[in-house]
């Protein structure tokens, strides 16, 4: 803490680029370890303990990763959305997504933007979900990433991601995602995409009460447990909160939905740093609510 | 012997209870194809079917009697009071028991589907999945070792065609055929109580490749075809193998399965093998005989190559209550081996001979016979003698094994040797089970290398003592309490260890626990000791005690009425009697669902 100390003697000026310095550190630990880290997730997200639950309109914005959830969908859907993560303007992340009805499946196309004038990662997805038997939705995804740096150029590959869920009751689930099965390399130097293995079981209470308790490993580092809740008092109103381990952290936040158009807020507690960050995110959805 | 069956009423409630609390030693664990197929089995709703009792061929903890009467059951189509034949073994008769009854999973399962995650620092994630259809079936597996860096570092695939006069399969498979000096599972028959069933017993034939053994598998085709003068069965194999070939021409491979570190991941699957086997076997009611041919080529990425080449004839012969069997072959370079053994058995009375000899570097494409030493070490002589008696509540079972190890022309040692000796008594009543057994292993140290003045004892003693108690309170509750004492004696130096393993189960009508507690005492590895693990579905552990300490244990496993599984095991070890330092923990999850 000696370093904390000494910045903050410095007064608002210090207290700034101390925000800064932590912020940057929790980039490099917990989001840019490798390229294509920030993915595509549903608006609850960051409020809930980094899991990545269902919830209204979210269908469509965590299918990139979890492309069962598209099973259900029968009708032509859209979504669109926008965030900066920690409110820092050169980490935009823009996604859209599309749905199709095609009798049997649930098909989406989308896309997603992360990044600033000088560096910048794009994708673009076709995702397709199908339920098997009443109780078991399965789904793929294939990805195109493209990577462009400023003066150096562009590099793009391809990759798969797989998921699936299994309802064993009416009111609960249990589903696992694997993130780049293919384990794609992209760039000269073939630097190999994260490989993320998601599992976890999701309940739901009262038709407007979701939990979800998620274990997710990205191959490289060491994997961590995830809980979250949300709350749908009305329909257009909600709350969430959660828990994530490695990097730790609490959270909770709050998401409306008016017309069209969402907003998402969370507050996240960054107990390694025992910092606080917030996280806002908007879109516009076509979806039905 | 109507006694003994009727005793033996502490009916398992899975695999893993059907094996742990059903009297089998820690020290002898089985192949992991066992447990998958034996929860195979138990999954299938329709109790004992023709199908079912001629998969059940393939356990391999059966004896030779046992496979004669499920093969004899399943092309006759008697199924329904084969629990009640006098002849079959207790342990079979459980297990016929087991699957007779029928489960509440839904009718008909096509679809089979697991995902197992076991942390130990970092994880292991398995997926297996399994689909039926008429006459055939399709089966997968996916592993990532922990500290691998990709998800598929170990995947596996085979679909099974059946037709009226054989089998196809494509992708992985394995032959197991004769008594394991040609083909065999990844594990050898081991040297134990349960010998004495299950030496006598030939392989199966050609099978899918269920197991998660990384370099075991034949990749390619494999095919059975039915004369009136035999089974031929040919298999075509082409593997990506870790290792490499030396300036000398010497093939090494790397079997762990591991792909973590630089050698590990430069050497993966940088050695190229091709394979074709070619077998024929008749079996008739009382005798079988079978010759196999192999050839496999070894290549590398800088083109050095190798090719062996091989054959085995093998075969059995029963007459009257005696069954006389045997296997001879030569193995890669020329290399020779042979097993013979005769098996008698009565109500009463159960005895096993057997005499192996092994050349130095005996191996062949995948043999894995029983022996003292394996792999590149086994080169061996060997008799085991196993007597098993039984009268009323009683069993005795005996064993013995001599053996000295096969030196080359330039050995300048004296060749190891030694010799096993076990007995073990076993008494059932109605509520509890006893177990007492005693093993002591003697080995010479002669082939030791020392330097002067160190001297090395010309022998090493190790004894192991153990008392095992079962107790069913009720239908539902199962006690059971281990103690293992073991003393290690070298020359002057001796070690001891000594252990207790508490167990409760318990089953409720959707929820399985299982607590178990292990406390040791023990001066050195020499000393160590083995307990049952828990274990999830689909496992089959012991776990290896080498120090002071204790060891709790937990599991929980759910089953819903669709056939979904759910359940998770976890064990915190703290290596000191006063719970001092940090406690170790290791646990794994595993959700299972059938469609």
């Amino acid at each position: 803490m000696v370093w904390y100390k000494t910045v903050r003697r410095g007064g608002m000026f210090c207290h700034k680029r101390l925000l800064m310095f932590s912020v940057g550190m929790l980039l490099t630990g917990q989001l840019l370890r490798a390229a294509f880290d920030v993915f595509p997730v549903s608006y609850t997200y960051h409020g809930a303990g980094r899991t990545d639950m269902y919830a209204v309109n979210g269908s469509l914005l965590n299918a990139f990763g979890d492309p069962a959830r598209l099973s259900a969908r029968r009708d032509i859907g859209a979504v669109f959305s926008w965030r900066r993560l920690f409110q820092i303007k050169e980490l935009q992340h823009k996604v859209w997504s599309v749905s199709a009805p095609v009798p049997g499946f649930g098909i989406a196309v989308g896309g997603s933007a992360f990044g600033n004038p000088l560096y910048r990662e794009s994708l673009l997805a076709l995702m397709v979900g199908k339920t098997v038997m009443n109780r078991l939705e399965i789904g793929f995804s294939i990805l195109r990433y493209q990577l462009w740096i400023k003066n150096y150029g562009r590099a793009g590959t391809t990759g798969l991601n797989v998921s699936w869920r299994y309802y064993p009751g009416s009111d609960w689930s249990w589903s696992t995602s694997l993130r780049n099965l293919n384990a794609p390399e992209i760039g000269r130097s073939r630097e190999r995409l994260p490989q993320v293995i998601t599992t976890g079981l999701e309940m739901q209470y009262r038709s407007n009460i979701s939990i979800r308790l998620e274990w997710e490993q990205d191959l490289e580092y060491k994997g961590g447990l995830k809980f979250g809740v949300t709350c749908e008092p009305v329909p257009w109103l909600g709350f969430s909160g959660g828990y994530a381990s490695e990097p730790a952290q609490v959270d909770a936040g709050i998401f409306f939905t008016v017309n069209k158009l969402y907003v998402d807020y969370a507050v996240v507690f960054h107990q390694q740093i025992n910092r606080l960050s917030m996280q806002m995110g908007m879109g516009v959805s076509l979806d039905r609510p | 012997m109507f006694l003994w069956i009727a005793l033996n009423s502490l009916q398992a409630q899975g695999v893993a209870e059907f094996l742990t609390l059903t009297g089998r030693d820690a020290e002898e664990v089985i192949p992991e194809e066992d447990a998958l197929l034996l929860e195979e089995l138990m999954r299938d709703p329709s109790g004992l079917t023709e199908e079912k009792l001629a998969q059940m061929t393939q356990l391999s903890f059966l004896s030779a009697n046992d496979i004669r009467i499920l093969q004899t059951s399943a092309d006759s189509g008697w199924t329904a009071s084969l629990p009640e034949h006098q002849g079959i073994s207790d342990r079979l008769r459980e297990l016929l028991n087991l699957l007779a009854k029928k489960n509440q999973v839904p009718e008909d399962p096509r679809v089979r589907w697991k995902q197992t995650l076991v942390s130990k620092k970092d994880i292991r994630y398995q997926w297996r999945g399994h689909i039926t259809f008429p006459s055939a079936e399709i089966g997968m597996f996916i592993e990532r070792d922990p500290g691998e860096k990709s998800i598929t570092d170990r995947s596996s695939g085979y679909l099974v065609r059946r037709y009226s006069k054989g089998r196809l399969i494509l992708g992985d498979h394995q032959i197991v055929t004769g008594y394991g000096l040609m083909f065999w599972r990844s594990v050898p028959v081991r040297k134990g109580f349960e010998t004495i069933t299950t030496l006598a017993r030939a392989g199966q034939g050609l099978q899918p490749y269920r197991s998660s053994h990384e370099s075991w598998n034949l990749r390619g085709a494999g095919l059975t075809y039915d004369t009136p003068w035999g089974e031929g069965l040919v298999s075509l194999g082409y593997n990506l193998r870790d290792g490499y070939i030396d300036t000398d021409g010497e093939v090494h491979t790397r079997d762990t399965g591991l792909h973590t570190g630089e050698m590990a991941t430069t050497q993966k699957g940088k050695l190229h093998e091709t394979s074709i086997v070619g077998q024929w076997s008749l079996r008739t009611a009382r005798n079988q005989i079978g010759l196999a041919l192999v050839a496999d080529k070894w290549r590398d990425v800088e083109s050095k190559h190798q090719l062996f080449r091989g054959y085995s004839i093998f075969g059995s012969h029963r007459y009257g209550s005696w069954l006389i069997f045997g296997e001879s072959a030569a193995g890669f370079n020329d290399t020779r081996g042979y097993l013979v053994g005769g098996q008698t058995r009565s109500k009463v009375i159960h005895y096993l001979f057997a005499v192996r000899s092994y050349a130095p570097g005996f191996r062949a494409l995948r043999s894995n016979p029983f022996a003292e030493w394996t792999g590149k070490e086994r080169k061996e002589t060997g008799l085991y003698q196993g007597l098993m008696f039984r009268k009323g509540r009683h069993k005795v079972t005996l064993y013995g094994d001599l053996y000295v190890e096969r030196l080359g022309k330039n050995a300048t040692n004296f060749p190891r040797r030694g010799v096993d000796s076990a007995w073990r008594w076993e008494g059932k009543w109605s509520q509890t089970e006893w177990r007492i057994q005693w093993k002591e292993e003697i080995r010479t140290n002669e082939g030791k290398n020392t330097y002067f003045p160190r001297t090395i004892p010309a022998k090493e003693q190790r004894r192991t003592f153990k008392i095992t108690v079962r107790y069913k309170r009720n239908r539902n509750t199962v006690w059971k309490c281990d103690w293992s004492k073991t003393k290690v004696q070298t020359g002057r130096i001796s070690a001891a260890g000594q252990g207790i393993n508490l167990l409760w189960f318990w089953r409720g009508e959707a929820t399985t626990i299982t607590l178990d507690w292990v406390t040791t005492v023990i001066d050195d590895y020499k000393a160590r000791i083995y307990f049952w693990d828990v274990n999830l579905p689909g496992e089959m552990r012991s776990r290896m005690y080498v120090g002071s300490g204790h060891a709790p244990g937990a599991k929980i496993l759910y089953r819903s009425r669709e056939g979904f599984k759910i359940g998770a095991r976890y064990r915190v070890t703290w290596p000191d009697l006063h719970f001092a330092g940090d406690p170790v923990s290791e646990g794994a999850l595993v959700a299972e669902f059938v469609l």
